[in-house]
């Protein structure tokens, strides 16, 4: 287990390489660059800029430098934010981004699997259409419609909730950014879980635990819905990188002061260092999810253990 | 009547289609089964062995028909009452491992039934019953701390018949038990069921579509076709003196041991394939198929009725 874990760090060096160097490059590919203004700065100033932050330098010269600081764990300077480091504006953002995530995944799952169990309980009835329904519009809808929605019916008209920002990471201002970052997700969860609930609820072991006298709660609760959920075990990967997206947007709608926003504001004002820095590091948080679900999955199922 | 242990009554189980047809899976099956006895239920695929053997078990809702359980009218009982019962009735099935949860060790899996049905039994007690049914299905105690995907076919119906027998049962029906095994390993598991039912003073309804293995196993047999008795006798003059004409068909069609010998003895061989049970035939099921088959078998439904001693048949032109 620890030897699987050790060698699937090491391959994900090579998957991060490749990440570092596309998204260095194509933020330097973007018209623009990180000092241009509305109004032009004097061209000494602008070369100062430029030799401070080895812009000066050929791009080859730029990437091997740039390469040989992230192995120390310097992400340098961000462009725009003047004092801070990108290790530092990410350490600022993480906390916000990663309370948003979990709470969205959480709630993902619990609703997801939920409603998703209920659909097969119910296979064909009026409560199995009507969650499906509404699973194919949550899948349809896209995060930057939805958030607007909520926030304009639930903040404005409404007036329940705040139609936005952080205020410290109130439960309040939590409701709404998370609802929408995982309303998408509880809709895939929920037609996975289905899915394979239904499957499994066909197959013969399931027959053999009622033949064998078990009230019907417990063959559902241990014996059909632990393998039912292992394809919901197998999305939480994906659904780690659906929600890692989707912040980007939902914390741009709701102004959260998370990683998502500085990304944002980070390739809108050509910050090389920011743009890059965050991507390494959401590259690195989804390698991680993966592992980790590997992991658990090998755990819940004893036919794919690894050695 | 005091040993009669399961009476079926007019056992009718119908799946209904779109369109107000319905698959006619049971129709009309009545028997008995005396303690300790072995009944074999023989039959082609899709004769309705296994619907019969799911609706005694009550694991399948009836459309009509009664079964009597120790006296007892089970198909009425309340869920509650009926988990009660299902301690003196436990089955197995034909795919070994499939049946098996792949995510519970042999130990829990043999556990399960007594935790759900003995909720009043010590973890000692259990661990004790599960160690001992264990060795007597003929597995090592080292079985219990791994998963069936560890096992071998036989192995797993091994741990199926433990997990079976682990309640003390006085019936288990086993539903193609040997079908999916190699077959060195089926006179393994045919004689360990045996071997079982002597020792444990069990009743077995054992479904097969291998005549050979209904014989070994069976004190009388029961012949289905298209979910209808057609002889239910003694095992020895059923399959010996069969007098149904698809008795006969079905014996004639089994390979004998040895090829050389005459073979067509009996009947010829069977014609055409088995009618859709959407829409049965009237009267006699088997009519489109049989070699006697006569004007008056569209009309009337042959009756089960009794031909000799301990020997039904439902034809009207018995051998």
């Amino acid at each position: 287990m620890l030897r699987y874990g050790l060698s699937r760090v090491r391959n994900a060096v090579p998957t991060l390489l490749i990440i570092v160097t596309i998204a260095f490059f194509m933020v330097r590919l973007a018209p623009g660059g990180p000092f241009d203004a509305e109004r032009s700065l004097p061209p000494e100033i602008e070369k100062n800029l430029a030799a401070a932050y080895h812009l000066d330098e050929p791009l080859p010269a730029q990437y091997v430098r740039y390469l040989s600081n992230i192995v120390r764990g310097d992400f340098g300077p961000s462009f725009r934010y003047r004092d801070h480091t990108v290790s530092e504006l990410i350490a600022i953002g993480f906390p916000v981004s990663l309370k948003l995530g979990i709470a969205a995944i959480v709630l993902a799952l619990v609703f997801g699997t939920l409603l998703g169990s209920l659909a097969a309980l119910r296979q064909n009835s009026s409560v199995d259409y009507g969650v499906m329904g509404t699973a194919m519009l949550g899948i349809a809808i896209p995060g930057f419609v939805v958030a607007p929605l909520l926030s304009l019916v639930f903040g404005v008209h409404l007036g329940w909730l705040p139609a936005g920002g952080w205020e410290g990471g109130a439960v309040r201002n939590m409701v709404l950014p998370v609802t929408a970052l995982a309303l998408p997700q509880i809709a895939v969860i929920a037609r996975l879980t289905r899915g394979s609930m239904i499957e499994i609820l066909h197959s013969d072991f399931i027959r053999t635990a009622h033949a064998k006298g078990l009230p019907a709660r417990l063959v559902v609760f241990r014996h059909a819905l632990p393998g039912a959920l292992m394809p919901v075990v197998s999305y939480l990967g994906p659904a780690v990188a659906g929600i890692v997206t989707g912040s980007v947007v939902i914390e741009q709608i709701f102004g959260l002061p998370g990683i998502g926003r500085f990304f944002i504001q980070g390739a809108l004002n050509r910050d090389y260092t920011l743009v890059t820095g965050v991507v390494i590091f959401y590259g690195s948080l989804l390698i991680t999810a993966n592992l980790i679900v590997d992991l658990v999955y090998g755990w819940l199922d004893p036919r794919v253990r690894y050695e | 009547m005091s040993d009669q242990l399961l009476a079926v009554r007019h056992l009718r189980v119908l799946f209904p289609l779109k369109g107000g047809q319905s698959v006619h899976a049971v129709d009309d099956v009545s028997f008995g089964l005396r303690d300790r006895e072995s009944l074999g239920i023989v039959g082609e695929s899709g004769c309705g062995k296994s619907t019969l053997a799911r609706a005694v078990m009550n694991l399948q809702a009836l459309t009509s028909g009664q079964i009597i359980w120790r006296g007892v009218f089970i198909d009425t009982l309340k869920r509650r009452e009926l988990r009660d019962r299902r301690r003196e009735f436990q089955m197995i099935f034909q795919d070994p491992l499939a049946s098996l949860d792949p995510r519970m060790t042999v130990a829990k899996l043999v556990a399960e039934p007594l935790r759900a049905l003995r909720p009043n039994l010590r973890t000692e007690e259990v661990r004790s019953m599960v160690n001992s049914i264990i060795d007597r299905v003929g597995l090592d105690v080292s079985a219990l701390d791994r998963y069936p995907h560890e096992f071998s076919g036989g192995q797993c119906q091994r741990i199926s018949i433990a997990r079976a027998l682990v309640v003390e049962p006085k019936l288990l029906v086993c539903d193609e038990p040997v079908s999916a095994l190699d077959v060195s390993v089926q006179a393994q598991i045919l004689n360990l069921l045996k071997e079982l039912q002597e020792s444990c003073d069990l009743s077995l309804i054992f479904i097969s579509h291998d005549l050979s293995v209904v014989r070994h196993m069976s004190d009388r047999v029961m012949v289905l076709y298209l979910g209808k008795i057609m002889e239910l006798g003694d095992r020895d003059r059923l399959l010996n003196n069969p007098r149904h004409p698809y008795t006969r068909a079905l014996i004639n069609s089994a390979p004998a041991p040895d090829p050389n010998k005459e073979r067509d003895r009996l009947a010829p061989l069977l014609e055409g394939e088995v009618p859709s049970p959407i829409n049965p035939p009237s009267g006699c099921v088997f009519r489109t198929r049989c070699p006697k088959a006569a004007e008056r078998c569209a009309k009337d439904v042959p009756d089960l009725r009794p031909i000799g001693p301990g020997q039904n048949v439902a034809c009207h032109f018995p051998e």
